[in-house]
């Protein structure tokens, strides 16, 4: 039978390595699919994806189990990632010029639809940004997606909406929708 | 019923349940209007081009390298402490010099205990000045 992440927790707590392990291994594919969707597949992905877990380890303390560890990891997943975000834009601006990766150089195969999409993905406000990772990309539910952002359902249906339809406005330049 | 109304209602379809009359009126508008249901099929295609479907991943031995960074800033914290006692280690050294000196200058006998403070006052009752406080407050 299968340990639960609570057990795990509390394992953790104590300082067995071994139990922290397995929660990292069960939860990775989660964060990797949030911190890659909204940062690209780039080097400051994996320090992210560590810094998630690390982040996760400091705070054990004071994780109570009221939300799922999962729904905890993604909400310091996405808080992070829109850091590093703020970050890149800052750079950006100090040099004038766009750094190198997915996100923010335009796509090299302007027909190859995925590779379109990401680069208009990744130039979404990063509120908005969030909202259709974790619903569009991820798949989360809209409660879901309202519960990790912390935020009314209305709002994550707006965002939503808003998100697709400027997503498809941008996207039917390059191909017939 | 306006474009941008159905526009509005067919994404609201794709992620909450919409009312039997809605989902009427949205069937009803897409069947008049080819061009409509084509550009609203264009969401159900960028929707299916974004969904992930290989599952994510850092990489192997991710869970190593996360515990082995863990255990490497405990190993930098312990040597941020060892270096935060070491700046005031020799002031400490100096502190605990001066408190020995004073002690010998002022002690009555030259022994370890005395030196180091830790002599008992153990005078005897009989070397203490007696004072009657009854008398001495009814004067």
């Amino acid at each position: 039978m299968e340990v639960s992440d609570e057990v795990l927790v509390q394992r953790s707590r104590e300082g067995n390595a071994q139990a922290f392990k397995e929660l990292v291994n069960r939860h990775e594919g989660k964060v990797a699919g949030v911190v890659q969707s909204m940062l690209g597949d780039t080097q400051e992905t994996q320090d992210v994806g560590q810094e998630v877990f690390v982040r996760f380890y400091q705070a054990l303390d004071q994780f109570k189990g009221q939300s799922a560890v999962s729904t905890y990891l993604i909400r310091i997943a996405i808080n992070l990632s829109l850091n590093e975000l703020k970050r890149r834009k800052k750079r950006n601006m100090l040099f004038a010029k766009e750094e190198e990766g997915i996100n923010t150089s335009s796509p090299d195969n302007k027909n190859d639809l995925k590779e379109v999409i990401v680069y208009e993905l990744n130039r979404l406000e990063p509120d908005f940004q969030s909202v259709v990772t974790l619903r569009l990309i991820e798949g989360y539910s809209t409660v879901e997606t309202a519960e990790i952002l912390g935020i009314p359902l209305g709002t994550v249906l707006s965002r939503l909406s808003r998100a697709q339809k400027k997503l498809k406005s941008v996207l039917a330049k390059h191909m017939e929708l | 019923m306006k474009r941008e109304k159905i526009e509005d209602l067919f994404l609201k379809s794709l992620d909450e349940n919409i009312s039997d009359a809605e989902r009427k009126d949205l069937s009803g508008a897409m069947e008049a209007d080819e061009q409509l249901a084509k550009d609203m099929s264009g969401y159900l295609i960028m929707r299916e081009e974004v969904r992930r479907k290989i599952p994510a991943t850092f990489g192997p031995y991710f869970a190593s390298r996360v515990v082995a960074k863990i255990q490497n800033m405990k190993i930098e914290i312990d040597k941020q402490i060892m270096f935060f006692f070491r700046r005031y280690q020799l002031a400490a050294l100096g502190v605990l010099v001066a408190l020995l000196t004073i002690n010998i200058v002022f002690s009555d006998q030259l022994n370890l205990p005395s030196v180091l403070g830790l002599t008992d006052d153990n005078t005897a009752d009989e070397e203490l000045v007696s004072f009657d406080f009854y008398n001495h407050f009814n004067e």
